[in-house]
């Protein structure tokens, strides 16, 4: 009789709103702190979740995961890891599209135009934030249930490499305190659901980005 | 842009007793009606212009639960993937030349049919043909089948029809995208929210 597959099943979390997302200015890793609404997500999920039990989890270093974390796992130890960072996006951070000019105008168009290959100066592409997420990923054990705080670019990244892409044409939208669930085998690798807010429903109010 | 939710039908008799089902109908379980009994109360205060319903049994009883008596456009288009004399049948009750047939189809789903029955292809082809009846703006909901919606994801989103099935769909799940153009959005993929907690989730298994 064969040994039953060992599977890990991992919920990604995206952080709650912070005034920077409100304002769709481009965040990367910068410090910003959750704002009001977010704080409420983030306890909405901690409500959602009470019950539900992880063997790790994981946190990206920034100030808004970890909060959001404290929110949603409170009194749970958190494991702190910078592969689970947001997209730097170097001299752009800070900016929304509108206040572009110049130099920095160029690389906001470029930007937006090879959305997936361009770096701007100091920062990161998707395919870098992909092959770090996956180094994480792979660092997994391949069993128990795991959950880790993260970021949109690094929960679209690993819905990707199950997918086995390096790029979508698709818009995947990742809302704040967000649940997206893979499940990984030995040799594979199954979405079992992406952007799940349902805790904040029903009140459109709750829903930022 | 037209806002769809996809939703796959409340669980059956064949689907607790892990049969193929294809285009063949089983009644809703016990469970199954709960399952939509749940989703329409999540969904009471959503407003849809229009709901589609793939023609099989399944798909018309849990469209009834959940949207009640608001009209229901019967899809032939968005039924399941017909798995022709496989159907009725577990993985494990099949043998000799049909379980060679299976796993023919299953090494290259893609263009193999099953006996009897359709490809991905076959499935794909009329699937993106019904999603280009849709309108282009408006909330629409569509109550399907999981091959089916898989189908759709995989086409909106562009990504490989690999051989692998790596996304799945639980009964009454829901699964939400936005057509482009412009470029299309995915915005939820399997929401089987209002089924946490409550005993009736999926086992787990597709």
């Amino acid at each position: 009789m064969a040994n039953p597959e060992e599977i890990l099943e991992l919920w990604l979390i995206r952080h709650g709103e912070t005034d920077w997302n409100r304002e769709r200015r481009i965040q990367g890793q910068q410090q910003n702190p959750l704002s009001s609404l977010g704080e409420t997500q983030a306890r909405r999920l901690g409500s959602r979740l009470i019950g539900e039990t992880f063997d790790t989890v994981y946190c990206s270093d920034l100030k808004r995961t970890l909060q959001t974390a404290e929110l949603a796992f409170p009194g749970l130890p958190l494991t702190f890891d910078k592969r689970l960072r947001e997209i730097s996006r170097g001299v752009l951070e800070g900016r929304r599209g509108q206040d572009f000019a110049g130099e920095h105008l160029e690389h906001y168009t470029a930007m937006q135009r090879d959305l997936y290959s361009y770096r701007p100066p100091g920062g990161e592409n998707h395919y870098d934030v992909q092959d770090r997420a996956v180094a994480w990923l792979e660092s997994l054990p391949r069993r128990g249930r795991i959950a880790a705080v993260t970021h949109g670019g690094v929960v679209t990244a690993l819905v990707r490499h199950a997918l086995g892409l390096r790029e979508l044409t698709t818009w995947l939208h990742v809302g704040n305190t967000s649940i997206s669930r893979l499940r990984l085998g030995e040799t594979w690798t199954e979405i079992l659901g992406f952007n799940d807010t349902a805790h904040l429903e029903p009140r459109p109010d709750l829903h930022a980005l | 842009m037209c806002e769809l939710w996809l939703i796959r039908h409340a669980q059956t008799v064949w689907n607790g007793e892990k049969r193929i089902q294809g285009q063949s109908d089983t009644p809703l379980s016990d469970k199954g009606v709960q399952q939509a009994v749940r989703l329409a109360e999540r969904l009471g205060g959503v407003t849809f212009d229009a709901v589609y319903a793939s023609d099989s049994g399944r798909a018309v009883h849990t469209a009834r639960l959940v949207f009640g008596d608001r009209p229901i456009a019967l899809e032939p288009r968005l039924r399941e993937m017909s798995y022709g004399t496989l159907e009725g049948k577990t993985r494990t009750e099949l043998v000799g030349a049909e379980r060679d047939a299976f796993l023919a189809y299953w090494h290259d789903p893609y263009e193999v049919k099953t006996p009897g029955g359709e490809s991905w292809r076959d499935l794909d082809a009329r699937v993106a043909a019904w999603l280009g009846t849709l309108p282009h703006q408006g909330r629409v909901a569509a109550v399907s089948h999981g091959g089916t919606i898989r189908s759709a994801l995989f086409y909106v989103t562009g990504a490989p029809r690999a051989r692998e099935w790596n996304a799945y769909f639980s009964n009454t799940g829901i699964t939400r995208l936005r057509l482009g153009p412009p470029r299309s959005i995915l915005l939820s993929h399997n929401d089987a929210a209002h089924l946490e907690s409550s005993g009736l989730e999926d086992d787990g298994e597709p």
